[in-house]
Parts: structure tokens; sequence; C-alpha cells
């Protein structure tokens, strides 16, 4: 496969992956991942070169296995997660630059940067949440899988609101 | 502790008799009631600051905001413990900017003003510069310029507090039995603690006393956070562990209180969950027994078993739950807060122990966690409600009795006994001159 090909395979992927997001389709979101082990966090918002320390060090935002994911999607989806219910986030994902493209086998690994907007009717203004993901994809039965997503926010301090609440 | 009677102020409506305690809603929803606290309570009392382990060396350093002051709180190289408002003496620029590090000196960017770790000045910029000054100014003696020091700083089972009034009482009599809770907590290990590195810092536009409430309210658990709860039944599914909720609460004097509840999905000091598998079982099951042979079957299992959320009026969090977990907060304004969590470990923690400590705390706590987004919502609600309606009280009645006590009562566990003593004890500061 031509690098403009996969190039073109990754972006296709990372944009419905946005769409579901921002569309709250959680179930569809969840169904972009591969079998297996999975890894999907948010790294710690105070510590320079966070990505160099892993969840078992530092105090990461959030950090989901399988199972946490899991939970975190049905969580989600519940009319008793109050945080996002009845009125939830409107979010808008913005992937750019994406660099560092590197195939080992079926993994394929890459670096992009991330602009997510967020807005809420009972927050006035625009949440911006601005940082880069480090994204590991697997290729399974032939098809691009997301097998890790790591976020590393360029924020110091997480307001307005000052909570993780949505698929980020 | 005699009880108060029956009383009506500007802000509590309390009855004891006929089962009636109401807060005023100006206690969070007014920017003149909030200027009038800080001098009357925020800047006369004890505030956590941080943990001995963050300054474990010689010339350790944290800047660090309490209320709304600048600190610099650092260890100097002759071992002492200093608290120092991160003011230059000469023009007033921050002597230090970056959030911890090691450093003998702190240097003002602007004329070059330089401190050594004790806060001395040891240099105006140059030769030249120091020839411009009286002698007295670089020497140790009278007139010596140094950083401002905050003279109340103390320490109770290694957790450092300031409290800006000069003529405050020391610490273990602030504390009260909030004293005796951190001293238990310091019980998990005979090997000291360590800082884990990272914080969660976020903004919750609420009054900072609603985070306070709702820290040790059990009364909220099953309502707020019923999606924890399922989680928690998911991650119980095939075990025989069925934990319930239960649990007291306490007065502790001065306005401190807390809640105890068995623990419900697991802690690495020391309650396993059957998804963290055989070896974590081993492993828990062996610091249980060390607890339990080190301090006796009563009080080991209550240090193993229960979780305890305590506030330390007016303003500082320290949960001994999935970790121990401080929650700092810095009023911002009246409807604003920033919390600053950290949490700190045994530094004698197998690093299984550990894994199962940091992802625990990342699926219930912090900003992304289960259950605190919910928390902040409930807040947020709460506040909008009074400063958008002119509904004037709130209620904090729930299983009033005339002879509680704001010192050494105990109550079951979703009851908010200990809210009215916090609240007597605010009323008490606020109607002081």
């Amino acid at each position: 496969m031509s690098e403009a090909s996969l190039r073109q395979e990754i972006e296709q992927l990372l944009y419905l992956e946005a769409d579901y997001a921002d569309d709250w389709q959680l179930t569809s979101w969840l169904g972009l991942w591969a079998e297996g082990e999975l890894l999907y966090e948010v790294g710690p918002l105070d510590t320079p070169r966070g990505d160099r320390l892993s969840h078992n060090q530092v105090l990461y935002l959030l950090s989901d296995d399988r199972f946490r994911l899991e939970q975190r999607v049905i969580r989600m989806g519940k009319p008793t997660a109050h945080a996002e219910a009845p009125v939830r986030s409107q979010t808008r994902h913005n992937y750019t630059h994406l660099r560092n493209i590197a195939v080992d086998g079926d993994v394929i690994t890459f670096k992009v940067n991330m602009l997510v907007t967020r807005t809420r009717r009972d927050n006035e203004g625009v949440a911006i949440l601005p940082g880069y993901v480090l994204f590991t994809l697997a290729r399974q039965n032939g098809a691009l899988k997301i097998q890790r997503k790591r976020i590393f926010l360029d924020l110091w301090v997480l307001s307005n609101p000052g909570t993780m609440s949505i698929i980020l | 502790m005699s009880r108060i009677g029956q009383h009506q102020s500007r802000f509590l409506q309390y009855d004891p008799q006929n089962h009636i305690f109401r807060v005023h809603r100006d206690a969070y929803a007014s920017p003149e009631v909030f200027a009038e606290e800080k001098q009357k309570i925020l800047y006369k009392s004890w505030i956590v600051l941080g943990h001995e382990t963050e300054i474990a060396k010689p010339g350790d350093f944290v800047t660090r905001r309490v209320i709304d002051r600048e600190l610099i709180f650092n260890r100097d190289s002759a071992g002492n413990v200093n608290v120092f408002f991160n003011s230059c003496m000469h023009r007033g620029p921050a002597v230090c900017k970056h959030k911890e590090g090691k450093a003998s000196v702190f240097v003002c960017p602007y004329h070059g003003w330089v401190y050594k770790n004790d806060g001395y000045l040891a240099s105006t910029g140059s030769t030249k510069a120091d020839a411009g000054y009286p002698a007295a100014y670089l020497q140790r003696g009278e007139g010596a310029v140094r950083l401002q020091r905050i003279k109340n700083a103390a320490q109770r089972a290694g957790f450092y507090f300031v409290n800006f009034d000069e003529n405050a009482g020391p610490l273990d009599d602030y504390l009260q039995g909030a004293g005796a809770r951190l001293d238990r907590m310091a019980l998990q290990t005979t090997a000291g603690f360590e800082m884990i590195a990272g914080v969660h810092e976020y903004d919750i536009s609420a009054n900072y006393k609603l985070l306070c409430e709702n820290s040790y309210d059990g009364y909220h658990l099953m309502q707020t956070h019923a999606t924890y709860l399922d989680y928690v039944k998911e991650i119980l599914k095939g075990s025989n562990l069925d934990p319930k909720l239960g649990g007291t609460v306490m007065t502790l004097g001065n306005g401190h209180g807390a809640f105890e509840i068995p623990v419900l999905s697991g802690r690495p000091v020391a309650q396993w969950l059957p998804h963290w598998g055989e070896e974590a079982r081993l492993l828990l099951e062996a610091k249980r027994n060390e607890v339990i042979g080190r301090l006796g079957e009563e009080l080991g299992a209550n240090v193993c078993d229960m979780n305890s959320n305590m506030v330390i009026f007016p303003n500082s969090v320290i949960n001994d739950q999935q970790t121990i977990l401080a929650r700092t907060i810095i009023p911002l304004s009246h409807n604003r807060m920033r919390v600053r969590a950290w949490t700190i470990a045994p530094k004698d923690e197998h690093p299984k122990l550990r894994e199962i400590r940091m992802e625990n705390i990342l699926s219930f706590l912090g900003p992304g966690g289960f259950a605190t987004p919910d928390d902040v919502s409930m807040l947020e609600w709460a506040q909008t409600g009074y400063e958008t309606t002119n509904v004037a009280w709130n209620d904090f009645s729930k299983g009033m009795t005339p002879d509680e006590t704001p010192q050494n009562s105990t109550a079951v566990y979703d009851d908010e006994m200990q809210m009215r003593a916090y609240w007597l004890q605010w009323d008490k500061m606020m109607s002081g001159d």
C-alpha cells in the first residue's frame, strides 16, 4: 500500500471517529475499536512531556482499558449520567497535522494534532480543548481499528466546564 | 463542648427542639458575604498547603496558591521548612516561576535580587548595586532583607497547613478530632508516604462550600452516583462481595467533620476486587495481615475496610478512599472555585498494588472519573438555583436531634449532622468582629 493511500485510509477513520463522537453515537464509536486489549487515555494536565510517563507513574485525567471504556460508554448513555443529561455537550473534533506514520506489520502508529470545541447550554462560552493524540491502529480482518488513543492536552487547568464527561 | 441553643442569625435558622436547621443562600451567592468571609474565616483558619513529601530534601520547593495568596513552600539548605510569599521585597514580581523543583537561590527577574533558599537576600544583582544599599540589607542581623515568611505554618501527620493570621493558635488545637483522623491515615504504612506525580486541577462554577458539603455527603450517593453504583455492581459480578452503603458521620470539633463508610470498590490498603486477579488478592491479603498484625484487629480492620472523607473547616478536604486524596480548594469568587486534587501513597507499596491504586483513582475520582463529573454538575446547578431564584434558605435538618454536638457526635452515614457542625462554626466566626 502506498503512503498516500494509507494516509487517506487513516484520515477516513479519524473523520468517522470524530463524527461518531460528536454525534454521540457511542456504540458506533466503540465499534471502531480493535478486538483485544485497548487503551483510551487523557494524559496529565500539568506535566510537561507527560506522554513519556505511564498512567501508573503520574496522575492521568483518565485511563481506560477495554472493561472501563465499555463501562464509560454504557454510563454516558444513561439518563442518570447527570453531567451529560438531560442536555449533552455539543462537541466538534478537528484533527490536523497527521504525521510520524509508522507501519509495523498490522500495527500503525501516528501522531495528530487535535482541537475539540465543547459547547454547553448551561455554561456560557465555548471550551477549547487543544492537544495532540498518539494513535495506535491495528488492521483486523482487513479493516483499520483503533487499539490505542492517548490524548495529551495543552492545558494546565480543566475549566469551563471543569469535567471530562465527553468522548475526547 | 456544650451545644449552642436555638438562635436565628443573618445566616442560620437553628432550632434543635423543632428539628430545623437552615442556612441562608447569601452564604453561597453573595459577593459581599464572600469578601467578609475572607477576612473573618479564610484568613483566620488553618488551611492545607501540601505534604512533607513534596519537600523531602534540602532545596526542594513548590509554588502554590492558598486562598488568594501566592506562596513558596520549601526546605532550605539547612533543612528548615519555610513558607514565603512569592514576591520580591524590592518591587514585587514572583521570585520563582517554576511549579516545583530544587533551588539553592530564588532570583527576581526584574532587577536581579537574589535570595538564598532560607529567604535572606544575598545580592541585589551586582556588587555595584549592592553598594547602593545599607550594608545590613545583605547581612543576617537586624535590618536584613528576607522574603516575607508566613509565621504560622505547621504539620500534622505529614500534611502542612498555613494560617495567615499572625495571632493564630496552634494547629493541633485547631484540628481537634480531625488531627486524630489524619494520624489514622498515616497508619496505613510504617514506611512513610510519597506524593504521586501530577494533580487534577479543575474549576467548578460554584461556591467552595458546596464542594465541602458534597465531599462528606452520604445522602447524595444513591441518587447522584447511580451510574457509579451500577459500575460497582458490574465490577463485583460473579464474586460473593456485596458491600452495602452504610457507616457513620461524625463531628470533630471547630467545624470539622467526616463520614466513614465501608469500602465499596476495593483499595490498595486493603480490599480486593475480583477483576484485579489472584496475584493482587494475595498481595492485598498480605497487606491486610500486616496492618492488622501491627494495629490489632479492631483498629487494623478500620484502617483497611473503611473509607473516610473528612472536611477540615473551612476548605480542606482529605479523603481516604481509593487512595489518600487531598482536595485543596481555592475559592476564586463567591461562585467559582479551583480544585487542586493530589494524592499520596505508601512508599513501600508493591508495584501491582500501585497499579490498582492508579486505576481505582481514575475510575471514580477526578474530572474524567465516573463520579466527580456528576458531583460537579450538581454543585453548579445548586449555585444557579441560588442566583436565579428568590428562594432564601437551604435545608440541613436531616436526622437532627436535640442532643447532637459539634464535637464527638455520630449519626448514620446519610444524615447531615457534620454539615450542621460546619455551619455552626461558620456562623460563629461570621458573627464575630
